[in-house]
């Protein structure tokens, strides 16, 4: 249950709630970490991931991942805000609402909520109104939005007024990117004991061993598009507002978290199984390796929707009789989409594990298997030490393609209805709920658009760094320096 | 050399692009082969020969690029032009076999298929008459059973039968060149001796020439005509063959003889050729070989030497040519011999301690069982050993030796345990190891080690050497602490002739014959008594073979060690064992001290292994037959004696039961019915 303690500030206090999902992605985060660390000091080890950092494609996906996952993260700090005490009382009561940092920072786009769908960059709302007019007659109109272009004077100075907060956006947006470049090509030229102004131009020319040219141009285009969004966000609907009239854009940034975790959190319930069942099946093999792949050829063999959605529907019942165990709606949801991570890792295991169990075989005809096992070093000993390594890339290889599957996985099964819980912001959900607004007429059209164009530019940019960590951790294309 | 050559090649220029740089792979290199003769390239792994033949065809790799030369054949230039024609010339004018016939056919392809593939690109044969070239083909390249093995997939042949398929291809469209990359490298020395003695009358009925590319020195002896030695991309020595093997005249040329094992070389140490090939992606100022020859001067390192002319075709690129000219007449021999004398002479054992008995296995036997049908049950056994018996003394050598399939590595494993034995029993100092328990088997483990024949499989990628060779340290003498096990692995890296330095590097970043050591350093740190040595120089060239086989010999000498060596290389055998058994399809067919075996082989099998063995002749000598046909499976072995279907000896009761052992002499001893146990007087051979 979540860890609770406080921080006392002098006018305000809050309560900082610890989801199991953001332990388990700050675990995760402290593993990446670590092994980094590990990384750095073991040459053989570096030498695949210093070919990823010199491929211009990976590290321009790397900046966009990079975006995600600050955003992510943020959404993934968990507060809970005090209620203003009763007077008299010492005690402190806190919200039953659970808001995260990104939450906090998201403020306006959080609360500026409409009475019902109103299209991007709209004034008035998408849908009639009965409205009653001083002298008590009723009209049908179009009514103006509560804070969609609430400051403007009339609909014909949207154009001028959008233009003229992009232009400044994007001219702030310039100077932050000069400052940071400035920041970076400084740092460079320490490093690399030249002037600034040559740095600079070996930059510029994409002479440098890492692709600085294409890192900046991909932070140029985000910070553009992510500074003017800003900039609008807080005046204009920028995506339109769903059926309850919740902003989109702020709906689309919040189911990154949603994505991330269900991407991540699997995997890690997935690494245990596949690494422990797989290579001890492919070491010991013998009765070992008959169980295993027996329990993998069962379970593969179960369709693994019908799995899903029979474990979720269970679970689902359970929480609806025990709704006492939870104290914030946050909290309920969030156990739901752990046990869909579980769940799905669960399922998701046999595809790795079978890679594993075929690969540990081949190992242990190596030479140097066979020395290890001629000095009699225990078969602890001999898996740590020599098979876990050697088939660490196949686990990387894997972890990093299946990412994008998982996320996509979120979105269909949230579309079936058993995914995550239907009070969590995510793009399945948003899915799902498109359902019904591309039947009506005329066509509500933004919520679908947006979850895809958020969605695709994760899958997207995931899939081409998966790409180039796989070819830089093909031993075939060891020889080959860098990509043609 | 003939007036009109038919493949010129001149100042041919090829380099590689690589994470470092430019690498010049071949650099100047010009030569011709004029008609009907074979031209052999030699030189050591790395060199160039094989992207020279490569660059010829205009086959290379995406990093490699020709950068300058020309390469003319049959007076038209190859390398300017397109790609479209020299598709034709391919395959019609020059033919190609490659090192490999596991890999070199198309496993889902018929043979018959695969040849009429090359058919149909270079020759207007189709159908019948196609079908009946392809037969005549396959007679031409000896292969028996011609109309079934038509129909036949590559799974079904052997490797020996798959590279005659390979030649029948490269022969289709009848080509005048015929270039043979390593063509028998792969293969065992029987069938190695058929191969090439297919290629000579090949090259001979069909008016050929061959380019022949290979690192093997008596191969060249028993093929060329005519001569060039490859060292670090470029070309040092040109000659005729009787010229060469006369005369070596480059002293990396000599050196090569030097490092060769042979019987004559018996309890000599092999001459070394110090350090290693130089890095190819600099510029070289002087002699390439400069840093690594003897009698290097000051101009070695200052200008490259030029070609110089020694005799008519002879011409070698050093700049004391006419020196080494000069000492031929002196009385030298052709061939030099000039191991030096070695300090400690292993069979003058008598300064140590007598030989006391270390390993006896007796009777062993390993079946693997077929799983077949539908519940997996054991169907029928591959019989991989067979009854092996024999002992090694320590501070001896016992070599195992036979071609591949025969089972010899299954009894080195079975000995460490690393492959169970079916039955038999393995007694080390009085203690039978087969059946003991794990536990009380880990004390035994430091005195049983094993150096593995591949350098690059046998070490882990990712484990520096420091901690590779302590692993064992680790494992098996607990009682030492971190920093005695530090300055144990120290030692034993400096015992085997490793740079101090290199306990923090990986295997990666060292040569076959580095690894090598490593491997054996690892062996060496648990001090064990016995090491099973598993072809531990078959993936290294000569001169590096040489530099192991003296590290084995010395640390037999200092240490003690007693080796059981598994090879099917004749010649190492010579140089380095005491005693040696043959091994014949999972049976010892003839044991007994290396000189009465080596010398007066019984078996026939040994004597056409002996045979076999392409050795260098000054003056080609006729030979005698050597066995015909390949091994049999070790599923269904033939009745009788297992050699009897490749014997010349084979008399009706060789195909009816399995010949016991013959006793020679007390340390000669024969499983053949030729010599039969009751009457002790040679049966005439």
């Amino acid at each position: 249950m979540p860890l609770s303690f406080s921080f006392w500030g002098h006018a305000w206090s809050v309560e900082w709630v610890v989801l199991w999902t953001d332990a388990l992605l700050y675990v995760l985060i402290v593993a990446a970490l670590l092994l980094g660390l590990y990384i750095r000091r073991h040459p053989p080890l570096l030498g695949p991931w210093s070919r990823v950092a010199r491929s211009p494609m990976a590290m321009g996906a790397a900046v966009i991942l990079a975006a995600y996952a600050a955003i992510g993260l943020l959404d993934s700090v968990h507060v809970r805000l005090p209620i203003a005490p009763l007077k008299g009382s010492t005690v402190h009561y806190y919200s039953p609402e659970l808001l995260s940092v990104f939450d906090l920072i998201a403020g306006p786009l959080r609360t500026h909520t409409e009475y019902s769908y109103s299209a991007p960059f709209a004034t008035r709302l998408y849908t009639q109104e009965t409205v009653r007019l001083p002298g008590g007659q009723t009209r049908r109109e179009y009514p103006r939005l509560k804070y969609g272009g609430a400051g403007l004077k009339s609909a014909a100075d949207l154009g001028r007024d959008v233009r003229a907060r992009v232009a400044r956006a994007l001219a702030e947006a310039g100077a932050a990117w000069l400052a940071a470049a400035a920041a970076l090509t400084w740092g460079l030229a320490r490093r690399h004991r030249c002037s600034v102004p040559q740095m600079a131009r070996r930059c510029l020319r994409g002479d440098t061993e890492v692709p600085w040219r294409t890192i900046g141009l991909t932070f140029g285009v985000v910070l553009a598009l992510g500074w003017s969004a800003i900039a609008l966000c807080t005046h204009y609907h920028i995506l339109g507002t769903d059926e309850v009239g919740r902003d989109v854009f702020y709906l689309s940034l919040k189911s990154i978290r949603t994505g991330l975790v269900i991407g991540t959190v699997t995997t890690l319930v997935m690494l245990p199984f596949a690494l422990a069942l797989g290579i001890s099946a492919g070491y010991f093999r013998g009765w070992v390796d008959d169980v295993v792949q027996y329990v993998y050829t069962t379970l593969n063999s179960i369709p693994g929707v019908l799995l899903i959605a029979a474990s979720v529907l269970i679970l689902q019942s359970y929480m609806d009789r025990n709704a006492g165990l939870y104290d914030t709606v946050a909290a309920r949801a969030d156990m739901r989409l752990l046990f869909l991570c579980l769940i799905l890792g669960i399922t998701s295991w046999t595809g790795l594990c079978r890679l594993l169990r075929g690969e540990t075989l081949k190992l242990c005809e190596a030479d140097y298997i066979q020395a290890a096992k001629a000095f009699g070093v225990s078969h602890g000993r001999i898996i740590t030490r020599h098979v876990l390594p050697n088939v660490m890339h196949i686990v990387l290889i894997s972890v990093v393609l299946d990412f994008s599957s998982l996320v996509l996985a979120e979105a269909v099964l949230s579309y079936v209805g058993v995914g995550v819980d239907p009070s969590m912001i995510s793009w399945g959900n948003m899915i799902n709920s498109a359902r019904l607004e591309m039947a009506r007429q005329p066509v509500v059209w933004w919520p679908l658009a947006s979850a895809f164009v958020f969605m695709f530019a994760l899958v997207l940019s995931a899939n081409l760094f998966a790409d180039v960590v796989r070819d830089a951790f093909d031993p075939r294309t060891k020889g080959r320096g860098g990509e043609r | 050399m003939s007036q009109d050559p038919l493949l010129e090649v001149e100042h041919l220029t090829t380099i590689v692009h690589a994470d470092g740089g430019k690498v010049h792979a071949v650099d100047d290199v010009s030569f011709s082969i004029g008609r009907n003769e074979t031209f052999a390239l030699v030189g050591e792994s790395g060199c160039g020969k094989s992207l020279t033949a490569l660059s010829l065809m205009r086959l290379l790799p995406d990093a490699a690029e020709i950068r300058s030369g020309s390469v003319r054949v049959d007076g038209e230039d190859w390398l300017s032009m397109p790609e479209l024609r020299l598709r034709d010339r391919r395959g019609g004018t020059v033919g190609m076999i490659f090192q490999e016939p596991m890999t070199s056919l198309n496993p889902v392809m018929t043979v018959g298929r695969q040849i009429g593939e090359a058919l149909v690109r270079h020759t207007d044969l189709r159908g019948k008459a196609m079908r009946e070239r392809t037969l005549d083909l396959l007679a031409q390249v000896g292969i028996a059973d011609r109309q079934r093995r038509y129909g036949d997939y590559p799974f079904q042949l052997s490797g020996g039968q798959k590279q005659r398929v390979m030649i029948a291809m490269a022969l289709a469209a009848r080509p005048q060149i015929l270039i043979a990359d390593e063509p028998t490298t792969a293969l065992d020395v029987t069938i190695q001796a058929q191969i090439l003695e297919l290629m000579r009358g090949l090259q001979r009925d069909q008016r050929m020439s061959v380019l022949l590319i290979t690192h093997d020195l008596a191969v060249v002896s028993e093929m060329a005509h005519q001569v060039a030695v490859m060292y670090a991309g470029h070309l040092v020595e040109r000659a005729p063959r009787d010229a060469f093997f006369a005369h070596p005249a480059h002293p990396y040329s000599q050196k090569l003889f030097a490092a060769l094992p042979g019987r004559s070389r018996r309890a000599r140490r092999f001459s070394v050729i110090k350090g290693a090939v130089p890095p190819l992606n600099g510029r070289f100022t002087g002699c390439r070989f400069a840093g690594r020859c003897e009698s290097a001067a000051p101009i070695c390192t200052q200008t490259a030497p030029p070609w110089t002319r020694l005799e008519e075709g002879h011409q070698v690129r050093c700049h004391f040519a006419h020196e080494i000219q000069a000492r031929w007449g002196k009385g030298e021999a052709g061939v030099p011999v000039t191991g030096e004398k070695a300090t400690d002479h292993p069979t003058q054992a008598s300064a140590r301690p007598q030989p006391s008995e270390l390993l006896t296995v007796s009777d062993l036997k390993v079946h693997f069982p077929i799983y077949k049908g539908f519940l997996k049950r054991a169907q029928g056994y591959v019989k991989a050993v067979d009854g092996v018996s024999f002992q090694i003394q320590s501070g001896r050598t016992l070599a195992l030796v036979g071609e591949s399939g025969c089972g010899k590595t299954t009894v080195g494993k079975a000995i460490l345990r690393l492959i169970r034995a079916t039955s038999g029993e393995v007694r080390f100092q009085g203690t039978s190891i087969l059946r003991l328990p794990e536990a009380r088997l880990r004390p035994l483990r430091t005195d049983l080690q094993i150096i593995f024949q591949d350098p690059y499989a046998s070490l882990d990628p990712r484990m520096t050497v420091g901690s590779i060779v302590e692993e064992g340290i680790a494992a098996l003498r607990s009682e030492l602490g971190r920093s005695q096990r530090a300055q144990a692995v120290e030692r034993i890296l400096d015992q085997v002739g490793l740079p101090p330095a290199s306990e923090g590097r990986y295997p990666h970043e060292f040569s076959g014959g580095q690894r090598q050591r490593v491997a054996i350093a690892r062996a060496l740190a648990v001090a064990p008594r016995l090491i099973v040595c598993d072809e531990p120089t078959s993936a290294l060239d000569v001169s590096v073979q040489a530099q192991i086989l003296n590290l084995l010999k010395k640390l037999q000498d200092d240490l003690g060690l007693a080796y059981l060596f598994i090879t099917h290389n004749l010649a190492v055998v010579a140089s380095l064992a005491h005693e040696v058994a043959v091994m014949y399809l999972g049976r010892i067919v003839e044991a007994g001290s290396a000189e009465e075996v080596l010398d007066s082989p019984r078996h026939p099998y040994t004597q056409s292994l002996l045979a076999s063995a392409p050795v260098i002749e000054r003056v080609r000598t006729a030979r005698s037959p050597s066995a015909q046909g390949e091994m049999p499976s070790a599923i269904e072995p033939p009745p009788g004696c297992h050699f009897a279907p490749r014997c010349a000896h084979a008399m009706p009761v060789c195909r009816e039961r399995y010949p016991g052992v013959t006793p020679l002499h007390a340390d000669h001893s024969v499983r053949c019915h030729l010599w039969p146990a009751a009457s002790s007087s040679p049966n005439p051979a």
